[in-house]
């Protein structure tokens, strides 16, 4: 977290997967990773492919009439 | 039937178009991305600017048009933080519907946290057992946990990256005493929530002693399994 800190946004945007669109945003988010992840006392975690959109997407086939 | 979801966030505004079928995975067929920054485009008072309202109807309006060239049947519009924060929401709402025809249903935070909570509940099954998930989004973060597809507890709380970054990180690279301030103002936020209401806090002592090795034969038993859906993700 201190190397992030002390980084440019242009320097962010060089790390592998960052792009340059989100990588001002980069360490607002991951003070916000790291401080739910120690007060929930979470050691690790696993990337969803899946968010919102897709939620919105399942809840609406749900209520499709089934074939 | 191809479906499309009109996500107006606080960074960007998706089109995403799926193939679905009751009782099938959807799948993605197209996706167009714009960069609006919504969050970014709010006036001192909190309300969405004359300028970002126009190119927000513009963007509206070409994903629209992108979804019927797509073949999209029916198109799910729906705004985030950025719109449901947004002092002047009533009135963007009225000029998206009456120059598209688009009528944008703003979630509630609760109802994101939900929804997101049963996307990762459908990609990560029920074996998953008890999940715990993260979204940090542009303008807000959502909190949601349990066992079922319904979260026990469903939260979204204004501390997205971009909102975030907007009123606390001003210059680049940040400044030291920012970040520390940021920091602290984030974890209290988090604390303050979870902290007042013991009724539904999350049983944090037992997160990780409940988390188990894969290769543990007492794997099979639900588990909790923090999830994070990062903005940077999807």
């Amino acid at each position: 977290m201190p190397q992030l800190a002390a980084m440019t946004t242009r320097e962010r945007a060089e790390l592998p997967g960052v792009s340059e669109g989100r990588a001002g945003q980069l360490l607002a988010g991951a003070l916000v990773a790291e401080g739910a992840m120690d007060l929930f006392g979470i050691e690790s975690v696993e990337i969803c492919p899946w968010a919102l959109r897709e939620g919105v997407i399942l809840r609406r086939l749900d209520h499709l009439p089934g074939v | 039937m191809r479906l499309g979801v009109l996500d107006v966030g606080s960074n960007t505004v998706h089109l995403l178009v799926v193939d679905a079928h009751p009782g099938a995975r959807p799948l993605p067929a197209h996706s167009h991305k714009a960069d609006l920054r919504l969050a970014q485009l709010l006036d001192p008072a909190g309300a969405i600017g004359p300028d970002g309202v126009d190119r927000l109807v513009a963007t509206v309006r070409d994903a629209v048009e992108a979804a019927e060239d797509k073949g999209v049947e029916e198109v799910l519009p729906f705004a985030t933080s950025a719109v449901r924060e947004a002092t002047n929401a009533d009135d963007v709402l009225a000029r998206v519907r009456e120059e598209t025809g688009v009528d944008l249903k703003v979630l509630s935070g609760e109802e994101e946290a939900k929804l997101t909570f049963l996307a990762a509940r459908r990609w990560f099954g029920w074996s998953a057992g008890k999940l715990f998930l993260l979204d940090i989004g542009g303008g807000s973060l959502e909190v949601a946990y349990g066992m079922d597809e319904e979260p026990d507890c469903a939260v979204s709380l204004p501390l997205g990256a971009g909102r975030l970054t907007a009123a606390w990180l001003p210059t680049d690279p940040p400044d030291p005493s920012d970040v520390k301030a940021l920091r602290r103002h984030v974890r209290a936020q988090i604390a303050a929530r979870w902290g007042s209401s013991p009724a539904s806090a999350p049983p944090t002592t037992s997160w990780p002693r409940r988390r188990r090795s894969s290769s543990s034969p007492a794997s099979r038993e639900p588990h909790a399994r923090p999830t994070v859906s990062t903005y940077s993700a999807n």
